[in-house]
């Protein structure tokens, strides 16, 4: 008995150092970035595995340099603006697709649905010259409207919200149809409060990629005002390409909406991620 | 149809005699509960619609030149000062169409794995879509992106004018295709000595300008060089 509660307890005390350090090794990069942004050039630059702090006191001026440098609350915004309207898009539009595909029967249902897989199998970047194209000659370029084009439909979403759909028990709807409920009422009063939690998820993939989207915000919103904290920061790239203190401070500030957006909505980002078994 | 019709015309009549029985403040009570969704949906159909519909009449679409000055640590996008004097020089009237100068991209083909990056894969995005008319990098990665067949042969019938003009300046590089007929095919006019180093000092060293392969606006670049020599001789 004793034995036995001896190695449960062996068992949980490894289990907790192993997590420990894997979490250790996960925040690494973390501190690693924080840590060089407040060092000076040369100590950021320096072989020393022991100069893992700030020898010469904590330049917090490097924040002050980048800030100054570049307009954040027009990054933030425009960033923040594309997320948003990317996400409501995203989900309204993959919910009504995945509804459809998930529970009405029309003729060419099949062909449709396998049109919106083919998206997913083909590279995101076939897609990058058209669409280029098409904001181009809508005038679009350097405008929200621009940033948000691409991510208006998902097809991983109305895969995502298809099967979500399909998931549910029959008998609600039969039951609101009975009742003389409409398929639209069917559709927003029923299934769609149901699906929440693949909502949600589609809700944090969409803004992820979105927050991390690089090439698009750099090809149709070059302009500064516009453009994005990715494509910002890239820019700051080229321009502090060897002046790593003040790229980390850069990457730090950058970083700080998806931290916020992270502490807010950190359960439904765990449930989001254990709903649709995704890696972000 | 028929049934939609009919469907509508036996709802319509179900909604206005539930109206007809209620007071105005009552009926906008009613009508706010029940299709709020509707009424929101419907705006945000027309004014995203609306907008389309401004922006793709009235937006300056066209450009009359558009550039990519890569790896560059200095500001030469829209605005800048090499904006402003190539604008004031060519004349052309940026209400009607663009002037676009893009100095946000780094990458060079010339290096392994130059091209493994989000800033050649946009950059590849503006040449294939046709818009894009030039790129100037250094030479070493010009000539990088001109084996990769993105950059107009120079003796091609469209850039004939620009040929004579800087034959003595050509930069070659080596074919994309191997069955191409040339051994080496010009794709780039050296302008290390141009106002982009002597003036706008957006390079150190040498520089390169190279048409783009799908250019319908061979005149804007011939425009561009013009501006970068007149300007130089002046000064020399």
């Amino acid at each position: 008995m004793e034995s036995a509660e001896k190695h449960a307890r062996r068992n949980k005390i490894i289990t907790h150092v192993v997590l420990i350090i894997v979490s250790f090794i996960m925040l690494v990069p973390f501190a690693w970035m924080i840590l060089t942004a407040l060092k000076t050039n040369q100590e950021s630059i320096s072989v020393n595995p022991f100069y893992i702090f700030p020898h010469n006191g904590w330049h917090w001026e490097n924040f002050a340099t980048v800030w100054k440098s570049y307009n954040f609350i027009i990054l933030y915004k425009n960033t923040l603006l594309m997320i948003f309207f990317r996400v409501v898009c995203a989900c309204l539009t993959a919910t009504m697709a995945g509804y459809a595909f998930g529970r009405l029967r029309f003729p060419g249902k099949k062909v449709l649905f396998t049109m919106v897989l083919i998206q997913m199998m083909v590279p995101a970047q076939i897609f990058i010259i058209p669409q280029y194209l098409m904001v181009s000659k809508m005038g679009m370029l350097n405008t929200t409207f621009g940033l948000v084009w691409p991510g208006i439909v998902t097809a991983f979403g109305t895969y995502l919200l298809k099967t979500g759909y399909e998931g549910l028990p029959m008998d609600l709807e039969e039951a609101a149809n009975i009742d003389g409920c409409s398929i639209p009422g069917r559709f927003l009063h029923i299934m769609m409060p149901l699906t929440r939690s693949s909502m949600v998820s589609l809700g944090i993939f969409t803004a992820v990629f979105a927050f991390k989207d690089l090439m698009w915000p750099m090809i149709v919103c070059p302009k500064a005002e516009c453009t994005t904290l990715s494509a910002g920061l890239a820019k700051m790239q080229g321009q502090y390409g060897s002046e790593y203190p003040t790229m980390m401070a850069a990457a730090t500030l950058a970083v700080l909406p998806m931290v916020i957006i992270y502490v807010i909505f950190q359960k439904q980002f765990v449930e989001g991620i254990a709903t649709s078994g995704g890696k972000l | 149809m028929e049934k939609a019709k009919i469907w509508f015309r036996a709802f319509w009549a179900r909604e206005k005699e539930k109206l007809d029985k209620l007071t105005t403040r009552q009926k906008i009570r009613y009508i706010w509960d029940y299709y709020w969704l509707w009424i929101l949906g419907i705006v945000c159909f027309f004014s995203i619609g609306g907008y389309m519909i401004y922006r793709a009449c009235f937006a300056v679409k066209d450009y009359w030149f558009f550039c990519v000055f890569a790896n560059t640590m200095e500001e030469g996008g829209n605005g800048s000062d090499l904006w402003k004097d190539f604008v004031a020089y060519s004349g052309y009237d940026t209400s009607q169409k663009k002037v676009e100068m893009n100095a946000s991209m780094y990458f060079d083909p010339s290096i392994p794995g130059g091209t493994n990056n989000s800033y050649y894969q946009g950059f590849v995005a503006l040449v294939e879509s046709g818009e894009l008319d030039c790129v100037v990098m250094n030479t070493e990665g010009l000539q990088g992106v001109g084996s990769s067949g993105r950059l107009l042969d120079l003796t091609d019938e469209s850039s004939q004018e620009i040929y004579a003009k800087y034959k003595d300046r050509l930069v070659y590089c080596e074919p994309y295709d191997e069955e191409y007929e040339k051994d080496l095919v010009p794709v780039g006019i050296d302008i290390s000595d141009s106002l982009l180093i002597t003036k706008y000092h957006l390079y150190e060293g040498d520089c390169a300008l190279g048409i783009s392969a799908y250019t319908s606006r061979p005149e804007g670049v011939e425009t561009f060089l013009e501006f970068l020599f007149s300007e130089a001789e002046e000064v020399a």
